[in-house]
């Protein structure tokens, strides 16, 4: 299945937006590390868009975190756009890797995994 | 010999078990219906045909087991999300499950069950399968499952008993190119039980550094199985030798024997365990007086992270612990009905000899005799209640199954209707609530057929197009009120006054309030149905109702309002058995009052006029009462004391008094019904038997007020 990683950038504002669709796993983990590198080291305020993921697994939860983790180093901001689609949360909830807060200190509050309602079966 | 007893006995336990699990079954088919995608729903849908299946082949109900396997095979599917949950599905399920009851009975020498119905609901179940040969497999499957006898999902035996493990689990970094997915080890891992999964990310570097193919992450579990430990190292077998890998037993079920109760480790007890934080750096947090995990993130011992799985932990074990104890205390036993009413009847029994032990012990003047017989008292007093309690049932069950009716009828009749409840857990005698279930079934099917409008009426009348039915059940004193309402058309008067004059069951030219009016609802033979369908109005009419209720000492009450529904209530007492009663005296005659209509007693001093008529009226306390003389009225001879007592009663919101020689005290009294020659009498209700061994007669205030002032 083919995939997009679309790479707006809002030079102005020092505002980037990435939005990615169809098909992102592991084969595509190089790749998505590339656009992941340029978005985060040319904005300061980073939105990603995962609306159109119809499937992935964990590199894609790795690099993303990643990519948190770099940004809060250089006080810059990540955060996620719009809905989680079916197959982040899939992975997320399989993964374990959903949370209440934050799993460093610094990002308790803007982890990208932080759920709004607790699980219903948990 | 023994071994077909065993079996018998067997048998009728897998026919009382299939049968709770066919209505709990029926009950979460409807609640699907509301809600398609609760997957514990599914699940227990499932689980039900499964063991339905499964118990059935073991009691050589072969025929049930391979039919329920066809049920069984397509909500294996919509559990895996393969077949959606819709309207149809639900419908087939819900017709095969009243086949299984067909069969069921059937194998109890009912009716033989229809073959070609099953072979319909198997085929319209089949056609629902995803192309591509489920279907046939369905068939071949069936022998080998049968011969297996093992559970179609979950690997590995049970081992029994449940325990709790902690599980940390490390993959290669180079786990992603030897083609294993860690996520579906973790999932394999949440079929074995009930699994938290958290995901450990703190040695993941920044985007900068990090090779894109590699896996950083690393995982807590904890896991609640019966599995055993070897089922869990199974997951990992392919990758156990690249991995890191501990696997530690953290909670086994006799360990909540002792004083730990549901309480579990402390939050540092286990990062210590988990080699998370030195003991050491634990001791020193320890000192300041703040939470553990906040201290430990603060001086940078541990990451928040690590806390949070550590409490996870925590938690898991601890509701694990708790619902194993909750199972343990609500472990119940089945007797059969007979030997309970017999425990019933023994208490009554005991309950009459103390009150004739209390007599005696009254009239010897014995303090030791009288000592004794206290503690008999509050024992027996005791002993009644938890009795009574066995018997009592929550009404609940009841409106359950009405929940398929409610559903069907409105399919036949082509309308719209949800029912709602409230008040399920108030509880009844069983026998009350058994015997409640036609009167209420023919309300309900009232309510539906005349009192509902059709969906496009409705919505011209700027009504929602669903009606609805509301059942509710609330306690009120020594009665439990029932009321089925629902927003429909209401009644109008006027059309059941013409009606009733038509069939001269009232003069056309009497004033009649309305509620007067709706009474006639209950007279014998009155119907307004205009044309007779299939559900109601085929002659058995309300009256039948009426009679239902007052068998049970109760009473039933209709209001409505015509555009906006109508409201059936039922009172009925709360236990068919033992009642607190007010024991009176006429002469030598004794009589009982039930407690609960009782308000108050008074002296009737000064003999007011004795002409004729029955109705005379007192003054107590500036409230003009008319009161019943019960020597007149049961025609009692001798002559009457100058000081007499009234008891005053309340009936349907009015105080009557009833006069009487002498008011004894109050007393439990264990109903007894009178022969059938007593059925005509009204006024009584049933009779007790006396500490001193004479009869006393049970009054039914409400029906002797009604005669006294209509006779």
């Amino acid at each position: 299945m083919p995939h997009t990683m679309d790479l707006q950038n809002n030079g102005d504002e020092n505002t980037g937006r990435l939005v990615l669709t169809g098909e992102i796993t592991i084969s595509d983990a190089r790749e998505l590390k590339e656009v992941l590198l340029k978005a985060i080291d040319t904005a300061d305020d980073l939105r990603v868009n995962m609306e159109g993921v119809m499937e992935t697994d964990l590199s894609l939860l790795q690099l993303l975190c990643a990519t948190h983790r770099a940004a809060l180093r250089q006080g810059k901001q990540v955060k996620v756009e719009g809905k989680y689609p079916a197959a982040i949360t899939r992975v997320v909830t399989d993964a374990g890797y959903f949370r209440r807060e934050g799993c460093v200190a610094e990002a308790r509050e803007s982890c990208l995994w932080i759920r709004q309602e607790e699980d219903k079966d948990g | 010999m023994e071994e077909d007893q065993g079996l018998e006995r067997g048998k009728s336990v897998f026919f009382e078990e299939a049968g709770e699990l066919l209505a709990e079954l029926e009950d979460a088919l409807l609640e699907l219906e509301d809600a398609p995608d609760d997957q514990e729903l599914i699940g227990s849908v499932f689980r039900a045909m499964h063991t339905i299946k499964g118990s059935g082949a073991m009691f050589g109900f072969d025929e049930v087991s391979s039919f329920t396997h066809e049920v069984e095979t397509v909500f294996d599917l919509v559990r895996a999300g393969a077949i959606p949950v819709t309207k149809n599905l639900i419908d087939l399920t819900l017709a095969a499950r009243d086949q299984i009851m067909a069969m069921l009975d059937a194998s109890r020498g009912g009716e033989p069950a229809d073959d070609e119905r099953a072979e319909e609901i198997t085929g319209a179940l089949r056609m629902l399968l995803p192309r591509g040969g489920v279907g046939d497999e369905a068939d071949t499957g069936r022998v080998a499952g049968a011969d297996k006898g093992a559970p179609l999902s979950g690997a590995g035996e049970d081992v029994g008993e449940e325990s709790s493990y902690r599980i940390r689990f490390r993959p290669e970094p180079e786990i992603f190119s030897t083609g294993s997915n860690p996520l579906h080890l973790l999932n394999e891992l949440s079929e074995l039980g009930e699994c938290r999964i958290i995901a450990q990310t703190d040695a993941l570097p920044t985007i900068h550094e990090i090779d894109p193919e590699a896996c950083y992450i690393y995982w807590d579990i904890v896991l609640t199985t019966s599995k055993g430990i070897n089922a869990i190292r199974d997951v990992f077998i392919f990758v156990e030798d690249t991995s890191e890998l501990h696997i530690e037993v953290i909670d086994k079920p006799d360990a909540t024997d002792d004083e730990t109760e549901t309480e579990y480790k402390r939050l540092g007890e286990i990062l210590v365990e988990r080699g998370d934080v030195k003991p050491k750096d634990l001791e020193r947090a320890l000192e300041s007086q703040k939470r553990i995990g906040e201290v430990l993130v603060e001086q940078e011992l541990v990451n928040p992270a690590k806390i949070r799985s550590a409490l996870e932990e925590q938690r898991h074990v601890r509701t694990v612990r708790k619902k194993r104890k909750a199972k343990e205390t609500l472990s119940s036993i089945r007797v059969a009905s007979p030997k309970l009413d017999q425990l019933v009847n023994l208490v009554g029994e005991l309950v009459t000899v103390q009150a004739r032990l209390s007599q005696v012990a009254v009239s010897r003047n014995d303090p030791q005799l009288i000592f004794l017989d206290e503690e008999v008292e509050r024992l027996t007093s005791e002993l009644r209640g938890n009795t009574m309690s066995i018997r009592m049932l929550p009404i609940g069950t009841t409106f359950s199954k009405f929940r398929r009716l409610v559903r069907d009828l409105a399919r036949d009749l082509a309308k719209e209707v949800t029912m709602t409840t409230e008040g399920a857990e108030t509880e009844l005698d069983k026998t009350v609530i058994e015997k409640l279930n036609d009167p209420l079934v023919h309300l309900i099917r009232n309510s539906i057929d005349h009192g509902i409008e059709p969906p496009d009426v409705r919505e011209a009348a700027g009504k929602p197009r669903e009606g609805t039915v509301h059942l509710s059940a609330v306690h009120s004193g020594a009665h439990v009120l029932i009321r089925i309402s629902d927003d429909g058309a209401g009644i109008d008067p006027e059309v059941i006054r013409a009606k009733a004059v038509e069939k001269g069951l009232i003069s056309p030219d009497i004033e009649m309030s309305d509620k007067e009016i709706f009474s006639v609802l209950f007279a014998p033979g009155f119907s307004t149905a205009r044309t007779v369908s299939n559900v109601s109005g085929r002659g058995v009419g309300m009256d039948v109702v009426k009679t239902n209720v007052e068998s049970l000492r109760g009473s039933i009450d209709l209001t409505s309002e015509k555009g906006k529904g109508t409201t059936v209530t039922l009172k009925l007492p709360l236990t068919l058995a033992i009642i607190e009663g007010l024991l009176a005296r006429i002469g030598d005659e004794h009589y009982v009052l039930p407690l609960s209509t009782v308000e108050e007693c008074v002296e009737l001093v000064s003999r007011e006029s004795d002409g004729s008529g029955r109705r005379r009226l007192a003054n107590i306390r500036g409230e003009i009462i008319p009161y019943i003389h019960l020597r007149e009225q049961f025609h009692i001879g001798g002559e009457r004391p100058d000081i007499e007592q009234i008891v005053v009663t309340r009936v349907d919101g009015d105080r009557i008094g009833l006069v009487v020689d002498e008011v004894i005290g109050e007393q439990q009294t264990v109903i007894k019904t009178m022969g059938k020659l007593c059925n005509g009498l009204k006024e009584i209700s049933g009779a007790t038997i006396l500490g001193d061994g004479t009869v006393a007669l049970i009054l039914d205030v409400p029906n002797m007020i009604h005669s006294a002032m209509t006779g």
